[in-house]
C-alpha cells in the first residue's frame, strides 16, 4: 500500500527512535492523545461480529480492544486503532449507539465515543486513512538495523 | 558430469564477476572459477579436445595445460578460503601461500612432461604413455600436489564458522575436496600399478573410478562456491517474500475477493515486479487474515493456509505475546 501524504505527515510528527518497538509507539501515541491508553483483548461477543477491534474514547482514558489471534494481525488491529487517535478522529458518540452491549464496561456517560475496525464493510474515508497509517506504522515497527557482515561472508560473496 | 561442472562453474564465474564489480567480493574465488572454467573448457565440452590440442601443436600439451589450470584453481580456492577464515593477512607469510609456490608447482609438473617422447593427440594419453618414466613422474607429481592442495582446502573448510551460508558453502566445498583427494589417491595407485604392469583388472577398476570421483568433486566445489552468491541474490531480490506473495495471490485472491481474470493476472504479475515485496506480503497477510474471520469468509486451501501461517510467523517478530508487549512501557 502506498503511503498517503497524510500518513507521511503523521509519521514525521512522531518523535520515535530510529528502530522503534510497540512500546515506543504506544508512548508516542499517549503523548499526542494526552491520556493513558488501556489495551484489552476482546471477543466476537464484546466487539461484534466481523469486528476486529475498537477504540473507545472516554474523558479520562482511551480503551483499545482487539480480537486476539495471530500476533502480527492483532498488532495490526491495534495499530489501526492507534492510527485513529493519531489522526485526531472523533468517532461516533456513544449515546447514538443502539447495540451497546460491549460498552458495559465504559458506562453510559457523556463524552464517550467509539470507532471500530470491521472486516466486511467497505472502508469510509476515516477508516481508509487509519488503515493507511496502520500500514505505515507497521513498516516502521518492522524496520531493523542491517546486520553487518563478517569478513568470511564478504569474501564468500554474501 | 564434466559438461555439468563446466556450465555450473561458468555460471558461478559470471555471477561472481558481477559480485566483484558490484560488491567487491573475493577476487581469489573469481580467479579460481575463471581458471577452473578454462580448465574444464579444455576437456572438450564445447570444442573437441583434438581441435584445441591441434592449436597447441598436436602433442597432448592440452593435457598439461588442463592440469596446470586445475592446480592453480584449487590453489586459488585455498587462498580465498584462508583469506575468509583468517583474521588478518598473517597467513600470507607462510611459504605455501606465496604466489611463487604456484610457479614452483607448475614447474614441478611441467618439467617431467617436457622430457617425454611426444606422441600425436590422443584421448587416452595417460594409459597409452605410462611406459614412459617422464609421463609417469609428471602424472604422479601432478596428482600428489593436487591431492595435498585439496587436503589443505578440506582442513580449512572444516574450521568453525558462525555464518550459516558460509558454513553450508564450506561444507559442500569440503565434500568436493574430499572426493578430489580420493580421486588423486586412486589415480596415484592406478599410475603406480600400471607403471609396474600388475593386474589389468585392478588397474581397470582404479582407472574407471577416477572420473566419477574427480568430476563430482569439481562439480560440488563449483556448487559450493556458488551458494553464497545465490543466497545474496535471493536476499537482494527478496525471493522468499516474492514466492510467498505469488503462491498466496495465485491461490487466494480469486476465491477470497472474487477478482476477475485480468485483475488476478495483473496481481500475479505484480508479485514479480513489485519493488516492495515485503510490504505487499504484509498487506496481503492482513487482508487474508481479516477475510478468515469475516462472516462471509471462504475456506482456505491447505497449502495456502500453510504459507499464510509461515508468513504470519515471519511478521510476528518478538516471540513474547502482544498482550505483554502492550503492557510494557517504553523507557523515556
Amino acid at each position: 500500500m502506498e503511503r498517503s501524504s497524510l500518513t507521511m505527515e503523521v509519521l514525521k510528527s512522531l518523535d520515535l527512535p530510529q528502530y522503534p518497538n510497540l512500546s515506543h509507539l504506544v508512548a508516542a501515541v499517549e503523548g499526542k492523545y494526552g491520556k493513558p491508553l488501556v489495551f484489552e483483548e476482546g471477543s466476537p461477543e464484546t466487539l461484534g461480529e466481523g469486528v476486529t477491534g475498537h477504540w473507545i474514547d472516554t474523558p479520562t482514558h482511551g480503551i483499545v480492544r482487539y480480537l486476539p489471534g495471530v500476533k502480527s494481525w492483532s498488532r495490526h488491529v491495534v495499530l489501526h486503532e492507534l492510527s485513529h487517535i493519531l489522526l485526531g478522529h472523533k468517532g461516533k458518540p456513544f449515546d447514538g449507539m443502539l447495540s451497546a452491549g460491549f460498552f458495559s464496561g465504559v458506562g453510559k456517560r457523556r463524552g464517550v465515543s467509539w470507532m471500530c475496525r470491521a472486516v466486511d464493510v467497505p472502508l469510509d474515508e476515516a477508516e481508509a486513512a487509519a488503515e493507511n497509517l496502520a500500514f505505515g506504522l507497521a513498516q516502521i515497527l518492522q524496520s531493523a538495523p542491517k546486520k553487518s557482515i563478517s569478513k568470511a561472508e564478504r569474501v564468500f560473496g554474501l | 558430469m564434466t559438461a555439468a561442472a563446466f556450465w555450473i562453474l561458468a555460471t558461478v564465474f559470471a555471477v561472481r564477476l558481477y559480485f566483484v564489480t558490484r560488491w567487491r567480493s573475493s577476487t581469489a574465488f573469481l580467479a579460481a572459477t575463471g581458471v577452473g572454467v578454462f580448465g574444464l573448457f579444455t576437456t572438450g565440452v564445447v570444442v573437441p579436445e583434438a581441435t584445441i590440442d591441434a592449436a597447441m601443436g598436436g602433442h597432448n600439451v592440452l593435457h598439461l595445460v588442463r592440469n596446470l589450470c586445475v592446480t592453480v584453481a584449487v590453489w586459488l580456492v585455498r587462498e580465498g578460503i584462508f583469506s575468509a577464515y583468517s583474521d588478518g593477512d598473517g597467513y600470507r607469510r607462510q611459504l605455501s601461500h606465496r604466489p611463487a609456490v604456484v610457479g614452483f608447482m607448475a614447474l614441478a609438473i611441467a618439467i617431467p612432461f617436457t622430457f617425454q617422447q611426444f606422441v600425436p593427440t590422443t584421448s587416452e594419453y595417460l594409459p597409452e604413455n605410462l611406459n614412459q618414466p617422464a609421463v609417469f613422474i609428471y602424472a604422479v607429481v601432478y596428482m600428489g600436489l593436487l591431492g595435498l592442495l585439496a587436503m589443505s582446502v578440506l582442513k580449512v573448510c572444516l574450521r568453525r564458522q558462525d555464518s550459516r551460508p558460509v558454513r553450508v558453502s564450506a561444507a559442500v566445498v569440503a565434500t568436493g575436496m574430499t572426493l578430489i583427494v580420493l580421486a588423486c589417491t586412486d589415480e596415484i595407485l592406478f599410475l603406480s600399478l600400471e607403471f609396474v604392469s600388475t593386474s589389468r583388472e585392478l588397474t581397470g577398476i582404479l582407472y574407471m573410478l577416477f572420473s566419477p570421483l574427480f568430476y563430482t568433486g569439481v562439480l560440488l566445489t563449483s556448487l559450493g562456491l556458488g551458494i553464497p552468491p545465490m543466497v545474496k541474490a535471493g536476499r537482494y531480490f527478496q525471493l522468499q517474500d516474492r514466492t510467498a506473495l505469488l503462491v498466496l495471490t495465485l491461490m487466494l485472491s480469486r476465491s477470497y475477493w472474487e477478482l476477475g481474470p485480468t485483475t488476478w493476472l495483473h496481481k500475479v504479475g505484480e508479485s514479480f515486479t513489485t519493488k516492495d515485496p515485503s510490504g505487499r506480503l504484509y498487506e496481503f497477510m492482513i487482508r487474508a487474515s481479516d477475510h478468515r474471520i469475516a462472516p462471509t469468509g471462504k475456506p482456505t486451501p491447505w497449502l495456502a493456509s500453510r504459507v499464510l501461517t509461515s508468513v504470519q510467523s515471519r511478521f510476528d517478530g518478538d516471540p513474547c505475546s502482544l498482550h505483554s508487549e502492550l503492557q510494557t512501557k517504553a523507557k523515556p
